[in-house]
């Protein structure tokens, strides 16, 4: 019985960084029409450029996520007007050309990575690292759940932006239409290029949450483009509520297939819940997607 | 500065196919002007590349004084021109007060916005009992009125309109006619973009005839109702 509340909420504090992962990824699938293959090297770069600023200013990982948001916004908005470029030059195949563009960033980084920082395994240090709550006989890492507060933290003020500012309101008109938004006087390279750029800064952001939690290498990334596409497609493509459910299920599927079936089977039962739910639901768990 | 639209020589092309060649027609403060046409005439493509849709390959298009072909569409608005584009284009997942706010999206005057957005509740009073609601649960002449509402919601005097009845029962038809004869009769101008002949002329100032892409004819409504041409061809004979 505890193991069970144990693997339950170990499940639910992991599914808070998924949600961060996921939210950023289906708004750029939402209004850009892209997929971004890259999105766990972005992952990946956030804990290392974390871990870098981290281990030379001292100062704790927690408290530099607002200037990793920042730095991965800015090159979000830099690398942007090439994939549109890429997107707009071959109009009847942009989905295709988009994959392929981010294939070879997210091939790109990863290489660059490895040159630069090599195959060793670090570990992002914070302040809450090692400790944890006790809580009715179930143990509960301080660590974990700080960095559930702070996804759940920054997944809120996403969604307040999207959901209450006149900016956001301009993004889900976009989202459905470009050309009619166009009429309405939104500049959809702008909305485009701040899109992607928060996209990118939330999934650094997440990069540096699990850092914290696991530990960092240049190989990582490939596991969290997985994780991405498994809680977008299960959620169903475009729909920030069902990836905010799909990302809670994803880590308590994590959680209990490392439990009780065992971690190396993770990715197989995975998939293998993608494809129920899939056949059951193919428009995701809460029918909102495409 | 003339106040309204004037087209000259316009030609659009979709890749290198040529689907307007050279209309020119102007639209005056006041009016209620009509572009009648049969399917694929080139009266769509004319809006679009009017208000920096689809680019312009000839010609200019003046709004109010100011030149603007080929200006990309977030550009024009705000310079008192909006485009209600053909089948609605309502962002179907936002709300019905969200759609009449994104209409606003370029305006900074709090005051006028409210007021305008006063207007057309009370223009539309359907869209206001259902302002909560998300857009794709409204019915299409909801949604039609909802189209027209967001785009008087951009301050804008000057409306193209695109094909307003299309898909609408005969019953809506009329009344999103007769709320057009109330916005013009608000102080707005018109370009009214129709495959149903009759009821465009029949509120029209003036009107022009499109035929594959070139007009064939045009003068005041009353002339071209009663035009053989016309009868024959959009108007069901000389009955």
């Amino acid at each position: 019985m505890e193991l069970l509340i144990q693997t339950i909420i170990n499940g639910l504090l992991i599914g808070g960084i998924y949600i961060t992962i996921s939210a950023g990824f289906t708004l750029c699938f939402g209004v850009l029409h892209v997929i971004d293959f890259a999105v766990g090297e972005w992952v990946m770069l956030g804990a290392f450029i974390t871990f870098i600023i981290s281990t030379s200013t001292h100062i704790d990982p927690f408290l530099l996520l607002p200037l990793i948001f920042v730095m991965f916004f800015i090159a979000g908005y830099l690398l942007q007007p090439t994939l549109q470029r890429v997107i707009t030059k071959n109009k009847s195949n942009a989905l295709l050309m988009a994959l392929a563009f981010t294939f070879g960033i997210s091939v790109l980084f990863k290489g660059a990575a490895l040159t630069i920082w090599g195959f060793n395994e670090r570990n992002l240090v914070t302040i809450l690292s090692g400790k944890s709550i006790s809580l009715l006989g179930i143990n509960i890492p301080s660590l974990r759940l700080g960095t559930f507060v702070f996804a759940i933290i920054i997944t809120i003020v996403f969604l307040w932006f999207l959901q209450k500012t006149r900016f956001g309101l301009a993004v889900r008109a976009a989202a459905e239409r470009q050309d009619v938004a166009g009429l309405m006087g939104i500049d959809s390279n702008m909305i485009n290029k701040v899109v992607y750029a928060i996209y990118t800064g939330l999934t650094a952001c997440s990069g540096a949450l699990i850092g914290a939690i696991f530990s960092i290498n240049t190989e990582m990334g490939v596991r969290y483009t997985i994780f991405a596409f498994f809680v977008v497609v299960a959620g169903g493509l475009g729909s920030i509520e069902g990836a905010i459910v799909a990302g809670i299920l994803l880590g308590l599927l994590n959680s209990f297939i490392s439990v009780y079936i065992g971690g190396q089977y993770v990715f197989l039962v995975l998939f293998l819940f993608l494809y129920l739910i899939l056949l059951a639901k193919p428009k995701g768990l809460l029918g909102k997607g495409w | 500065m003339a106040k309204g639209l004037s087209v000259k020589g316009l030609k659009v092309a979709y890749g290198n196919i040529e689907a307007v060649h050279g209309v020119s027609f102007e639209v005056n403060e006041g009016e209620i002007v009509t572009l009648i046409g049969a399917n694929g005439a080139g009266k769509s493509t004319i809006l679009r590349a009017v208000s920096g849709m689809i680019p312009v390959k000839e010609g200019t298009v003046i709004l109010n004084g100011t030149e603007i072909t080929s200006w990309p569409s977030h550009q024009i608005t705000g310079l008192g021109m909006a485009h209600v584009p053909e089948g609605r284009g309502i962002f179907t997942r936002l709300t019905v007060l969200e759609n009449l706010l994104v209409g606003a999206f370029k305006r900074k005057d709090k005051k006028e916005i409210d007021g305008d957005l006063d207007y057309v509740l009370g223009l539309f009073p359907r869209l206001n009992e259902r302002k909560k609601q998300l857009a794709g649960t409204l019915s299409g002449g909801e949604q039609q009125m909802l189209a027209v509402g967001r785009a008087l919601m951009t301050g804008a005097d000057i409306l193209l309109l695109d094909e307003p009845s299309m898909g609408l029962a005969p019953v809506l038809v009329e009344s999103i006619f007769n709320i057009c004869i109330d916005i013009a009769e608000a102080g707005k101008t018109i370009l009214l973009v129709e495959q149903n002949a009759a009821m465009a002329l029949a509120i029209a100032d003036r009107g022009y005839v499109l035929e594959t892409g070139s007009i064939a004819i045009h003068g005041d409504a009353e002339y071209l109702s009663k035009h053989p041409d016309v009868l024959n061809a959009y108007l069901g004979g000389a009955s």
